[in-house]
């Protein structure tokens, strides 16, 4: 219930190491930095904030029963959890790429090349927002996980390319090319966003059988919707007026 | 600025290249819309059909996009032009063109995906309870709507900043030496341009301002905090901004022909006390006029109605007059290079004596009883817009790419901007035949008798668009060459 919602929490062990190791080699890897960001540190720290708030939060078990919560956990993972553990990726990257073989390097650049991480981005928001896929993703708790952490992981990429990740410059060299990958990237999540606002009828078959019924999905998928929709526009405004330097 | 001077060089080189997207974007909306445009025309001739749902839509899509588009178009060209002058924020420009692309997005989703199609009618039930959208989509709309309005504030902020950064702040920004000292002429006067920039980004900040007004309350509705807003407020809300944004338009477009046709005419465009002292009136009388659109609220009190009728007038004429006389008197015996440039300014000027000739006439209190529900309105708005603004935003955009990219204004697309001139006149002379034979506006399927004028109006529309084509593709053709030499100048 809402008013669960900040006294709530259920640990999750795997996840509660994951983030943990997470935190403390960052820490240490930080530490061995040279010219060291304090910004790059409270970035790294508030994004696996974000992510024990998602996952762990009585968000988490509110998402079962509400796709606008559900849709509220997504957001946090694409539009918080990413672009804070990006921004404070650069320590990582500069101590880890060494030591990576060349062909892990190659693909990471690979990947993080605006038009791939664009395609990323966009296609792992769209499959599983596909009914089937949502359906299923609810009903198998270990394919629920594979879906956050594909959109963790994919939302990481749309937002690298505005990370200079040690090189001398990010791959989006220009305001032009920021505002044409900013308006994509934000156009089509509300496209998205209002195929489910707009729906007469609901997608997910997983919420018309929960206990509040048909019609509570229908203005719950409503809500879910607009919350993408609108959320979207103010994160890509937002990530314009971060990222845009008048060049 | 002396009539020769560069406006394009290398220093601004980062706002160039923001303008350039803005009246890209903005005029690809405009033609975009023009098609919409021809699809209702082609409705009102009973050549196709256009169910009365997509009707609304389209007309709502059409009249927010056309306004919208023509408006940044119109501050990409300005902000060019006060560039060579001025330091204008790029990082601002881009920042706005985002939540511009940003606003469209959400309006073009309220009415393609949620069927929005109140247009701007903010009367409860509207604009949340309709018969084909839901609450949402007008939520959506609206928040559209506020972005909109959020962008304008970073544009309008921007020039503002830009134009009294320099010693004498906002005074010497407006002209006020030219106004309060006219026989004792400052060497360094403001130029017409940083007047205008100054002058329509205050219009522009107030008038968001007002929106405000009206756009909280709806969104308070909207949230269940509020029950219903007030009709005649909002009505007089929605009217006091919209009708200043469209007009808001013209004045920003104005700019970029006292920056540009003086090259053509190789005579300076002075900031003289006539000049001077109309620009600055503007501030205060662009808020008169909206009050005619009222005039048959009978509930409307008697002050606001002759406010309407002399703010009408009054709003008109120093600023239109003072451009126009000022424009013919600029290319009056000057041996005026008849560029395609040129010719979409210099008819954009009387678009816009034509078009505000139609207002005024509409301002007046019995002519409006009778005319201002039909196609009269349409005609004045329409001539005000394509006739005057898109031409002047047209003009400006084929300047910029051949004055960047180096390749001479050909002397065949002359021809293009005459194509346009003919199709423009000829849509706008037939809408105002429909308003003068009381044909009603905002119908959505026309009765046998009315379906000739849009018949007629078709081959005009059809003309305009063959010229846009072949306008835009000429600029395409050296956009590219434009955009790099915006990195080393021109020169």
């Amino acid at each position: 219930m809402p008013s669960d919602l900040l006294t709530r929490w259920e640990w999750h062990p795997v996840l509660v190491v994951t983030l943990g190791v997470a935190a403390v080699g960052y820490g240490a890897i930080w530490r061995r930095q040279v010219a060291r960001s304090r910004a790059e540190l409270i970035a790294w720290a508030a994004g696996l904030c974000a992510v024990l708030v998602a996952t762990s939060s009585a968000i988490d078990p509110l998402s079962d029963e509400r796709l606008s919560v559900h849709m509220m956990q997504h957001e946090i993972f694409t539009f918080v959890a990413a672009p804070l553990l990006v921004a404070g990726m650069r320590p990582v990257t500069l101590a880890l790429l060494p030591r990576l073989g060349s062909p892990i390097t190659r693909w990471g650049h690979a990947l993080t090349r605006p038009r791939n991480a664009w395609l990323a981005a966009t296609a792992v928001l769209w499959a599983w927002h596909w009914p089937a896929a949502y359906d299923y993703a609810l009903a198998h708790p270990a394919v629920h996980d594979v879906e956050h952490a594909t959109m963790l992981t994919a939302y990481g990429l749309y937002w690298s390319p505005f990370a200079s990740f040690g090189h001398a410059v990010p791959a989006l060299r220009s305001d032009a090319a920021r505002v044409l990958y900013l308006a994509t990237g934000g156009g089509q999540s509300a496209v998205l966003g209002a195929l489910l606002a707009f729906a007469r009828t609901p997608f997910y078959d997983y919420y018309v059988a929960g206990r509040a019924g048909a019609e509570f999905a229908l203005g719950d998928q409503q809500v879910s919707g607009m919350i993408m929709l609108l959320s979207g526009a103010v994160v890509f405004a937002v990530a314009a007026m971060v990222t845009l330097r008048g060049d | 600025m002396t009539p020769d001077a560069p406006t394009l060089n290398a220093t601004n080189g980062p706002v160039l290249r923001a303008a350039i997207a803005y009246l890209v974007a903005g005029l690809g909306t405009v033609a975009v819309m023009g098609l919409l445009g021809l699809l209702m025309r082609l409705d009102h001739a009973g050549m196709l059909v256009v169910s009365p749902d997509w009707f609304y839509r389209i007309m709502t899509l059409h009249g927010a996009g056309m306004i919208t588009g023509l408006l940044f178009a119109s501050f990409g060209g300005l902000a060019a032009v006060v560039s060579a002058e001025v330091r204008v924020s790029a990082r601002a420009l881009w920042i706005g063109l985002v939540l511009y692309l940003t606003a469209m997005m959400l309006v073009v989703l309220a009415i393609l995906v949620g069927r929005f199609a109140a247009g701007w009618t903010v009367l409860d039930p509207l604009p949340y309870q309709g018969k084909t959208w839901s609450e949402s989509a007008g939520v959506a709309a609206y928040a559209g709507y506020l972005v909109t309005g959020l962008a304008i504030v970073v544009v309008c902020g921007a020039m503002l900043r830009a134009t009294t950064a320099a010693p004498g702040g906002l005074r010497r920004a407006l002209a006020w030496d030219v106004v309060f000292h006219p026989r004792r002429p400052s060497p360094d006067v403001t130029h017409p341009p940083v007047l205008i920039a100054t002058v329509t980004a205050m219009v522009g900040l107030v008038m968001v301002g007002v929106g405000l007004v009206y756009l909280v309350p709806l969104f308070l509705e909207a949230g269940g905090l509020v029950h219903h807003v007030d009709a005649l407020f909002s009505k007089n809300a929605v009217l006091l901004f919209g009708h200043t944004m469209a007009n808001l338009c013209v004045y920003v477009a104005a700019g970029m022909v006292y920056g540009t046709l003086p090259r053509y005419a190789h005579r300076p465009w002075k900031t003289t006390w006539p000049v001077a002292v109309a620009w600055n009136a503007i501030i205060l009388l662009i808020f008169f006029p909206w009050s005619h659109h009222l005039y048959q609220d009978f509930v409307q009190p008697l002050g606001l109605q002759i406010l309407g009728n002399l703010g009408s007038f009054a709003g008109g004429f120093p600023s239109f007059i003072v451009t126009i006389v000022g424009a013919l008197a600029l290319v009056y015996g000057a041996g005026l290079e008849w560029s395609p440039t040129a010719i979409l300014m210099l008819l954009g000027i009387w678009g816009w004596a034509f078009g505000g000739a139609g207002a005024l006439l509409d301002a007046i209190v019995p002519v409006n009883q009778v005319m201002h529900n039909t196609m009269w309105v349409v005609a004045h708005f329409h001539t005000y817009n394509i006739v005057g603004v898109a031409a002047f935003a047209w003009a400006y955009l084929y300047h910029v790419t051949a004055e960047l990219s180096q390749a001479p204004e050909r002397r065949l697309d002359r021809f293009a901007a005459w194509l346009y001139g003919i199709g423009a006149i000829g849509m706008v002379v037939l809408f105002f035949l429909e308003g003068a034979h009381s044909v009603p506006r905002r119908y959505a399927t026309h009765d046998p008798e009315w379906q000739g004028y849009a018949r007629a109006a078709i081959p005009f529309v059809v003309l305009i668009l063959i010229a846009l084509g072949w306008l835009g593709g000429e600029v395409l053709a050296r956009l590219g060459r434009a955009w790099r030499r915006t990195r080393i100048g021109p020169t």
